[in-house]
């Protein structure tokens, strides 16, 4: 594995971990006072580093994994892993940018956010979800790699 | 320093704040709830205990990925990935996540909140340190479930303690 892929599969790795970071800070510190460019930031941020995790976990994917990483994986213990869990994962993770970039442009564009109840639980809900779909990607590919054995 | 080492230093550091501000704080909470309330200084005292706490477990998980991603590249597989003891720390990280939330938006009584989160630490650290153990995930989560109890119950011992000698 040349140190291009290396460096790949680290930044994929370090920028989905450091959105479910951003969209963590944003969830603790929703109902903070004074803090709406913060929560602007933490969504803005969020929804670049899944885009660059995106990209980078793509080319990864479809330069190297396919034909280096998916047959060790097939042929040992837990070919299910790839079967179940990288099938899986590879869909699911479609929706993290998009789910990101719905709650940067709210919080943006967003008016009273804070002050309606009802809207600010709205917020959380995506948050909250955003935040459970990158955590169960990142067990999958916790297990993806888990399987990868000599 | 090679990244073995630096990932692994960082892991260690991680686990220390982690785990000294979650002792901390319940040390010093049980004793600024002596007189019944908390002040300005003693809040921004905890406030502060609690950044540091989160700040370990940052550390602590980017850590844990970078020794993920070394392992994963010298291809140690499923033998230490889907190992009992790798699980169980992984399972206890989540529920130290899980119960951040809970106890954000308060959807968790604060004392069972706080005794799961310094037993989570614990767990934690003991987990990763006793690399002999050869006990199955389901005993280590109920080494883990015992541990909450136990930290709950010391911590309940130490209020009351601290209420009567007011």
């Amino acid at each position: 594995m040349s140190y291009f892929l290396i460096s790949l599969l680290v930044s994929h790795i370090f920028l989905g971990t450091l959105g479910i970071v951003f969209l963590t800070g944003y969830l603790l510190y929703f109902f903070r006072e004074d803090n709406l460019g913060f929560l602007k930031r933490m969504s803005f941020f969020a929804f670049l580093s899944f885009v660059f995790s995106w990209i980078v976990g793509g080319y990864y994917y479809v330069t190297y994994y396919g034909h280096a990483v998916k047959p060790i994986i097939l042929s040992g213990e837990f070919p299910w892993v790839h079967k179940v869990l990288m099938e899986t994962k590879e869909h699911i993770f479609l929706f993290l940018p998009f789910l990101a970039f719905v709650l940067f442009i709210a919080t943006y564009f967003g008016k009273n956010i804070k002050d309606d109840k009802k809207l600010s639980y709205s917020y959380i809900g995506l948050c909250f979800t955003t935040v459970s779909v990158a955590l169960l990607v990142t067990i999958m590919g916790m297990a993806i790699s888990g399987a990868v054995g000599k | 320093m090679d990244w073995s080492t630096f990932v692994r230093s960082m892991h260690i550091i991680g686990t220390a704040l982690g785990v000294g501000s979650a002792t901390l704080l319940e040390v010093l909470s049980i004793k600024f709830s002596k007189d019944g309330e908390v002040d300005i200084f003693e809040h921004d005292v905890l406030r502060i205990c609690i950044n540091v706490l989160r700040a370990g477990l940052i550390i602590v998980v980017f850590s844990g990925f970078g020794i993920m991603v070394l392992g994963r590249l010298r291809m140690l597989g499923p033998e230490a990935y889907f190992s009992p003891r790798f699980l169980a720390k992984m399972a206890v990280i989540l529920v130290l996540l899980l119960v951040a939330f809970l106890m954000n938006f308060r959807l968790i009584n604060l004392k069972v909140g706080s005794a799961i989160s310094t037993a989570s630490w614990y767990a934690a650290l003991v987990f990763g340190l006793w690399r002999t153990n050869k006990f199955s995930f389901f005993v280590l989560m109920g080494l883990y479930l015992g541990l909450i109890f136990v930290t709950y119950y010391i911590l309940e011992f130490f209020r009351s303690r601290a209420i009567k000698t007011k």
